[in-house]
């Protein structure tokens, strides 16, 4: 993992991504307990704007390939991680959950992993069962800031979803 | 112990191991994670060989980059 983090470091110091945050999965992992998972989901801003109307990860790819990494158009395999980036900046929720991510130290390495709120926010987008698991696994271990969760939903539109939803969550 | 007693006694026991999961270093839960990964595709090698479902792709990827 933490071969994982250097890269990203790389990257960031190579001019080819801004700013990066963990997300997904492996972001609940950190943030309360292990769950199978594969991914590892990287939400990031490129260095250099995009201005064409498709996004293109060649920067990324071609980076990868300096490096020796292998890679599909899925995944980026470095160090036996499979590693996806996501590109956010579009994305109002997911920039701000980049911009807004918590600092972690994993040995002795920082990493920046997306906060919990913004997790729920974005799992709440997304909608799948899988997403749902994670939200109840939050709420189940009661690691969630109310005030600042409702603050987020509210500006992005979800706190609706959030009220039709919560039973699943809350049981209430 | 009556059938309620048994699952107060079965959900704090979840609690207790849950919250120890949730206590542990971020390397630990990296290593269990890891842990987790190998289990499972050794479960899922198993149900291939026993005529069950194929190793799902993303599954096969994970195992060429780790084990490659």
């Amino acid at each position: 993992m933490g071969a994982v983090l250097s890269v990203l470091d790389d990257m960031q110091n190579a001019g080819v991504i801004e700013k990066y945050a963990i997300g997904g999965a492996f972001a609940a992992i950190l943030h309360s307990e292990p769950i199978s998972t594969i991914d590892l989901d990287i939400f990031f801003f490129f260095k250099e704007k995009q201005t064409g109307p498709v996004l293109s990860l060649e920067k990324l790819y071609d980076f990868a390939k300096t490096k020796g990494f292998t890679f599909d158009h899925e995944f980026i395999n470095i160090d036996g991680w499979l590693v996806q980036f996501i590109e956010s900046s579009d994305n109002p929720l997911w920039s701000e959950a980049v911009e807004d991510a918590d600092k972690l130290t994993i040995g002795d390495l920082e990493a920046n992993v997306i906060g919990r709120e913004h997790l729920v926010a974005m799992w709440l987008f997304a909608g799948r069962a899988k997403d749902y698991q994670k939200i109840t696994m939050f709420v189940d271990a009661d690691i969630l800031d109310h005030e600042k969760l409702t603050d987020i939903l509210t500006r992005h539109d979800l706190l609706l979803k959030w009220e039709a939803e919560k039973w699943r969550f809350t049981g209430e | 112990m009556n059938s309620e007693q048994s699952i107060i006694e079965l959900r704090r026991s979840k609690n207790a191991s849950r919250a120890y999961l949730r206590s542990l270093p971020l390397e630990e839960k990296i290593a269990r994670l890891v842990d987790l990964q190998e289990r499972y595709y050794e479960m899922l090698v198993l149900r291939a060989a026993n005529g069950g479902r194929p190793i799902p792709e993303k599954w096969r990827k994970w195992h060429t980059a780790r084990h490659s």
